[in-house]
C-alpha cells in the first residue's frame, strides 16, 4: 500500500506540465486573430489611400502627429514597465508592484490622451462620416482604443489580484501578453494612419 | 450548344480584360492603389503563415528547453551511488 502511495506521488511529481498554460494559449490564439483583423483594416486603408491624389482629403483636418508621437512613447514605456513587472514577478513578487502600477498609469494616460485628441478632431470636423479619412481613422484607431481599454481593464483586475497576493503567474502572463499586443500593434498603426 | 456558347463567352471575357470589372475592390486604376493592393495581398497571404510558423517554432524550442531541463534533473548514476 505504501509503495503504491509512493508511486502515485512519484507519478504526480514527474508528470510533465503543459508547455503553455491554457489562459496564455487562449490569449495567444486570440492575439493571432486580432493581428489578422488589424492587417485587414490596414490593407483596406492602404488601398483606399493609394487611390487618392491628396491625403488627407481637402477640407479635412490634419492628424496630431507630434502629440500622438508623445503618446506613443508613453504607451511604449508602459509596455516596458509591464515587461519589467513580469520579470520582477518571477523573482520577488513584492518588487513587481512598482513597475506594474507605473505601467498601468501610463496605459491609462494613453487612453485618456487619445480621448482628448478625438474630442478635438471631432470639434474640427473630422467625423466618422465626414470622409474616408475620418471613417478609416475612427475605425482603425477606435478598434485599437477598444482593445486598449479592455486590456487595461484586465491589467487593473490583475493588479487587484496582485495586491491581494492572489495573482497566479499564468493569469499575469496572459494579461501581459494581451497588453504587449496592444503596445506592439500601435506603432504600426501610427506609422500607417498618422504619417 | 448552350455549353459551347458559355465557353465562348468565357473565352471572350478572358480575352477582353479591359472590359471586365469583376474584382469588387478594383475601383481605382491609380498606380498607388494597385501597388498597395499587391503589397497588402502579399502581406495578408504571408502573415498568417508566418504567425503560425513562428508559434510552432517557439513551441518546439520551448519543448526542447523543457526536455533538456528534465534531463538535467535526472540524477546521474555513478559506481559509488550503486
Amino acid at each position: 500500500m505504501a509503495q503504491r502511495d509512493l508511486r502515485l506521488v512519484h507519478d504526480a511529481a514527474s508528470e510533465p506540465g503543459p508547455i503553455l498554460p491554457s489562459s496564455v494559449l487562449g490569449t495567444l490564439i486570440f492575439v493571432l486573430t486580432e493581428i489578422m483583423l488589424f492587417a485587414g483594416l490596414i490593407s483596406a486603408f492602404m488601398i483606399v489611400r493609394g487611390g487618392t491624389v491628396e491625403w488627407p482629403p481637402p477640407g479635412q483636418p490634419r492628424l496630431p502627429v507630434e502629440a500622438t508621437a508623445l503618446n506613443t512613447a508613453a504607451l511604449l514605456a508602459s509596455g516596458l514597465l509591464i515587461w519589467m513587472a513580469g520579470r520582477a514577478y518571477r523573482g520577488d513578487r513584492a518588487q513587481a508592484g512598482g513597475p506594474f502600477a507605473a505601467g498601468l498609469a501610463l496605459g491609462a494616460f494613453f487612453v485618456v490622451f487619445q480621448g482628448f485628441e478625438w474630442a478635438r478632431l471631432l470639434a474640427q470636423g473630422l467625423t466618422l462620416t465626414s470622409s474616408t479619412h475620418g471613417s478609416f481613422f475612427y475605425l482603425i484607431v477606435g478598434t485599437h482604443a477598444l482593445h486598449a481599454i479592455v486590456a487595461l481593464g484586465i491589467l487593473v483586475w490583475a493588479f487587484q489580484l496582485h495586491s491581494r497576493r492572489e495573482l497566479r503567474p499564468s493569469t499575469f502572463t496572459a494579461a501581459r501578453t494581451f497588453w504587449y499586443f496592444v503596445v506592439g500593434v500601435w506603432p504600426v498603426l501610427y506609422l500607417r494612419v498618422y504619417l | 450548344m448552350r455549353g459551347r456558347l458559355a465557353a465562348l463567352v468565357l473565352v471572350a471575357g478572358t480575352l477582353a480584360p479591359r472590359s471586365s470589372h469583376a474584382c469588387a475592390v478594383c475601383f481605382s486604376g491609380a498606380d498607388g492603389a494597385r501597388v498597395a493592393f499587391l503589397l497588402t495581398t502579399a502581406l495578408l497571404t504571408v502573415l498568417p503563415l508566418a504567425l503560425l510558423g513562428g508559434f510552432a517554432w517557439w513551441l518546439r524550442r520551448r519543448m526542447r528547453e523543457l526536455d533538456s531541463d528534465a534531463r538535467e534533473d535526472v540524477p546521474v548514476e555513478t559506481p559509488q551511488s550503486r
